[in-house]
């Protein structure tokens, strides 16, 4: 490219422009001595001589300033000339431009939307000093596997010394109630050990941090609530809070955007004051463990697991097969999205080749108009390269365009996705369009344009260009050439839009699927909130027992409702905690005498409140008291587990790890399956329901509310009533059954959603494109058809044969779209519920859509064809 | 006498250089006095033109300069043909001649 060489030329007299200009001088100077020389010989006086020389060589200084401005100019001045070139090319053809640039535009704005969020969300680094050393710990028994509990984590602390360091926090059951002037507001916040911060190396920028006596209740706090509630005054530290109902220091401010990991709306971290554990159990600590980077984590994991077992099995007795495992903090965080993300961005990727052949397309119809236009330049003497050059410059300029709208449209996407995919896509607060995303962008959008660029110009007639005008620019053999390839380009756009559809619906239906599944409760008309009790004066069960009958029986006096009902956990997916546990009589095997459940203390009532099927045996009643004999219930799976016989009535076990001294609760009920971890998707796991009524030392249980009529109305009524018991506590998690439901569904509402839009603009290219050959090829041939017309062909015949050359293209397409979808809907089995990625119902449907799609896009060309008039078009001709 | 220049045709000058240096490498002066001789003074060439062209025709590495000591002993810029400067020619020679033979057909034609 002769750019480059002009660049080198250029840079070498950049770097001696003065002598350069030196040498000029002197070579002009010659110059006008020869001149001079020459008149001097003709015999002229001296005088005279000068002044034709003069007049014969021009002016010097104009000389001087012409080629200095030919040496810096020319380079930018070809580019802008090409440019130039292009701008008024494409001003020329409003309607191509528009198309090309609004396809490329689509495009690339799909891909750069999601590779903005895979940037954020899987390539940039967790906002903490290497935060690849950063570990979540789990304990394992065989497959199954927990949060760490108190004991483990004591255990920990002391053994984990040149392994690793460790840190833990955890949630306070729904935020901390934090007294201000108007009342009780909850904050979101966790509980920390000490270590936590050093251990994620973020300190707080003002403020030294936790220190001095450990039963103190000290707290960091957020930047924002510290410029909410101390206006950012220096003062605040020192100065206290009360959070639910406990006056707590602030010991420091934490820089603005701190998290704890997975986190994204905590702005006070309070520091643990765990009792000593008198049992392993309550498996409730999110633990981080920094491992330095020399050390492999399944080998920490390995030394933990041999440092602690002994402490263990010495303080707690635990003899049963467990291990630790340490999974990368990133991978735990992104775990459930990079799938999704990485599988969307292949999605959008076929979306932008899609866009790619159709602007190819068009470049191509353009093209074959164009080689006059081309020939003429040739012929009088443009280069090949010259031609060439200029056509790509064309077709990057497109793609600059199409990238800068697409920028635009990323823009517009991302910030409608934030607070929709916030719930969703871990991290989403951390999309944004910084530069190296707006360089993503053009760059994306020029090369795309650049290779829908390349081929037209390959397939210039550029060995005829010159003999072209003499063949009276009729098409030659590259004009058949380049049908073929138009052809290729339309089954190929047809065929990606089939594998992409199909990917769409197969997700679209797995979501239908979903939400019809029986969830296996009835949310209808229930409303749900929790009440956190704080320890003074609720450390007294007494107290607490108290305070949750008065305000069940006060509840139930309200107009409309039906039932009341209180439990530590409420389906589908806010189980707060698994417990482990003994049952009798079973044989210490590897797994021990029983294993891990997940747990759930409940009022009498909460069965019917929640439509929850009796299956066997008994509910709770009132009986079932403080005092009186343990009872609990089992769901179908526990039953399954231990007692295959289907004979659970009567059996007994015991919670946590065994205990002599503990007395036996008995099984008095089996209820039907209902999923409390991970929604309705992730299914019902083995399940012990205790009477919350024997278990008050738990003073944080959710009350449901079934009302006759809209459950939601009846909120202010609820908010007096509590405020009346007592003033200080503040409704937490405020929804209705149906809402926790439904926001149990969002990831694969989102992913059905996000794939939808690309199914459906896979779908618009295609079609586009379509018409667009179809109709370019239609108007080439109007003469051809023209003579068929003559020669006694009927409108039918020509309508039918034009859409029968666009069907056969379409058809070719989606059989090669059925096989690439069978190929590849497979990587989507692990987002499908309960649908196979093979789908035949889903594979005919899209593949009907498709042809149905292409059908309409033939269709008006073929109309348009089959209104030829032969006599005007033959009289033109 | 600056009116025939003007003839000079767009475009064709950087032709016309590259035909002078086609014979031999020369100086500035030389290429100008070479243009004059060859069209038999019908074009001209002035140093605001021809400094410019030779400037445009080293960038694209058609010709190369380098600077010579005279017999004299007066240091003197020389620029010769390159490679790729001989193939410029042929191809500008070519496509001239299919030009100005379509342009005289034009002008020659019976109207």
């Amino acid at each position: 490219m002769s750019w480059l060489a002009g660049v080198g030329q250029r840079v070498r007299e950049l770097l001696r422009p003065s002598g350069l200009d030196v040498d000029l001088d002197a070579e002009l100077q010659q110059h006008f001595d020869h001149e001079l020389n020459r008149q001097l010989a003709s015999g002229v006086p001296e005088e005279e001589a000068r002044r034709r020389a003069r007049l014969r060589v021009g002016r010097l200084d104009l000389t001087r300033e012409a080629v200095a401005e030919e040496r810096s100019g020319r380079v930018l001045a070809d580019a802008a000339r090409d440019v130039r070139f292009a701008v008024r090319a494409l001003r020329r053809n409003p309607g191509f431009t528009a198309a090309v640039v609004i396809s490329l535009a689509l495009g690339v704005g799909g891909t750069t939307a999601i590779f903005s969020v895979v940037h954020a969300v899987l390539l940039r680094p967790l906002p903490y000093p290497q935060s690849q050393q950063l570990h979540l710990v789990r304990v394992w028994w065989n497959d199954f596997s927990a949060s760490l509990s108190v004991a483990d984590y004591v255990a920990l602390k002391e053994q984990s010394r040149g392994v690793a360091e460790i840190g833990a926090f955890f949630f306070p059951d729904g935020g901390f109630a934090m007294e201000g002037a108007e009342g009780p507001e909850v904050v979101k916040g966790v509980f920390v050990t000490a270590e936590l911060p050093a251990v994620l190396r973020v300190s707080p920028f003002m403020g030294r941090g936790f220190f001095g006596d450990p039963g103190e209740c000290q707290a960091l706090i957020g930047h924002d609530l510290w410029q909410r509630r101390f206006s950012g005054r220096p003062d605040a530290i020192g100065r206290r809070l009360v959070l639910d109902g406990e006056s707590c220091a602030v010991v420091g401010v934490m820089p603005s955007g701190f998290h704890v990991p997975g986190q994204r709306d905590d702005e006070v971290w309070v520091r643990e004051r765990l009792k000593p554990p008198t049992r392993r159990g309550g498996f409730f600590l999110e633990t981080i463990a920094r491992v330095p980077d020399a050390l492999r984590p399944e080998a920490a994991a390995a030394r933990l697991t041999a440092l602690v077992t002994p402490v263990l099995r010495d303080r707690y007795g635990i003899t049963n097969q467990w291990k630790y495992g340490l999974r990368a903090e990133q991978d735990v965080l992104v775990g459930d999205v990079r799938e999704t993300l990485l599988l969307t961005l292949c999605a959008v990727s076929l979306v932008l080749l899609i866009a790619i052949a159709n602007v190819a397309n068009l470049l191509l119809a353009r093209g074959s108009v164009r080689t006059r236009e081309l020939a003429v330049r040739a012929s009088l003497g443009a280069g090949r390269a010259r031609l060439a050059r200029q056509l790509l410059a064309e077709s990057a300029f497109l793609g600059l365009l199409g990238g800068g709208l697409g920028l635009l449209l990323a823009a517009v996407g991302i910030d409608l996705a934030r607070s929709a995919a916030a719930l969703v896509v871990p991290r989403m607060n951390e999309v944004r369009l910084d530069p190296a995303i707006v360089a993503f962008a053009l760059a994306v959008g020029v090369a795309a344009g650049l290779a829908a660029g390349v081929m037209p110009v390959v397939r210039l007639p550029w060995t005829h260009l010159g003999t072209w005008l003499r063949e009276g620019g009729r098409a030659t053999g590259e004009g058949i050439r380049d049908g073929r390839l138009r052809r290729g380009l339309v089954i190929t756009e047809i065929a990606l839009t089939l594998t992409v559809l199909t990917g769409s619906a197969l997700l679209v239906k797995s979501l239908l699927r979903l939400e019809r599944e029986d969830p296996g409760f009835r949310p209808d008309g229930v409303l749900s909130f929790l009440i956190s009790l704080p320890p003074e004066p609720y450390k007294d069960r007494v107290r607490t027992a108290a305070f949750v009958t008065d305000l069940d029986s006060r509840l139930r006096a309200l107009p409309g409702v039906t039932a009341v009902a209180e439990a530590s956990s409420l389906p589908p997916d806010l189980l707060t905690f698994s417990n482990n546990y003994s049952i009798e009589g079973a044989t210490e095997d590897a797994a021990g005498p029983g294993g891990v459940a997940e747990w759930n203390m409940v009022s009498p009532d909460y069965f019917r409140t929640l439509g929850i099927v009796l299956l066997r045996g008994r509910a709770f009643d009132v009986s079932d008291r403080a005092g009186a004999p343990s009872v609990a219930l089992v769901n179908e799976a526990f039953a399954r587990r231990h007692y295959p016989d289907g004979r659970a009535l009567g059996k007994r076990l015991k919670g946590g790890d065994w205990d002599p001294r503990e007395p036996w609760t008995t099984i008095v009920g089996v209820v039907r399956d209902v999923p409390y971890e991970r929604g309705v998707w992730g299914g019902a796991h083995p399940m012990v329901y205790t009477a919350l009524a024997q278990n008050f030392w738990y003073g944080s249980p959710y009350f449901v509310i079934k009302s006759a009529g809209d459950p939601s109305t009846l909120v202010p009524a609820i908010r007096s009533v509590v405020a009346r018991l007592d003033s200080r506590l503040p409704l937490r998690d405020v929804a209705t059954l149906g809402d926790v439901l439904r926001r149990s569904t969002t990831v694969p509402r989102f992913r059905g959603a996000l794939f939808s839009i690309l199914g459906g603009l896979a779908l618009a290219l295609a079609v586009t494109g379509t018409y667009g050959v179809m109709a370019f090829h239609v108007s080439r041939r109007r003469r051809e058809t023209a003579v068929r017309r003559a020669l006694g062909a009927t409108v039918g015949q020509v309508v039918s044969m034009v859409l029968g050359s666009g069907m056969r293209l379409a058809l070719t397409g989606v059989v090669l779209g059925a096989v690439g979808a069978l190929l590849t809907t497979r990587s989507l089995s692990s987002l499908l519920f309960r649908v196979d990625p093979r789908d035949p119902s889903v594979l005919i449907a899209s593949a009907v859509l498709v042809t149905l799609a292409a059908f309409v896009a033939c269709a008006l060309p073929a109309m348009r064809a089959g209104r030829t008039d032969p006599a005007a078009i033959l009289r033109d001709e | 006498m600056p009116d025939d220049s003007e003839v000079l045709l767009k475009g064709t000058l950087d032709m016309l250089i590259l035909k002078a240096l086609d014979l031999r490498p020369m100086h500035g002066w030389g290429i100008g006095e070479r243009i004059a001789q060859l069209s038999r003074d019908v074009f001209h060439v002035q140093t605001g033109t021809l400094y410019p062209a030779l400037q445009r025709l080293l960038r694209r590495g058609w010709i190369a300069a380098e600077w010579s000591t005279t017999d004299a002993g007066r240091r003197a810029r020389h620029y010769r043909l390159t490679t790729t400067g001989r193939k410029q020619l042929e191809t500008e020679r070519a496509s001239w001649e299919r030009a100005s033979l379509a342009v005289r057909r034009i002008m020659s034609a019976e109207s």
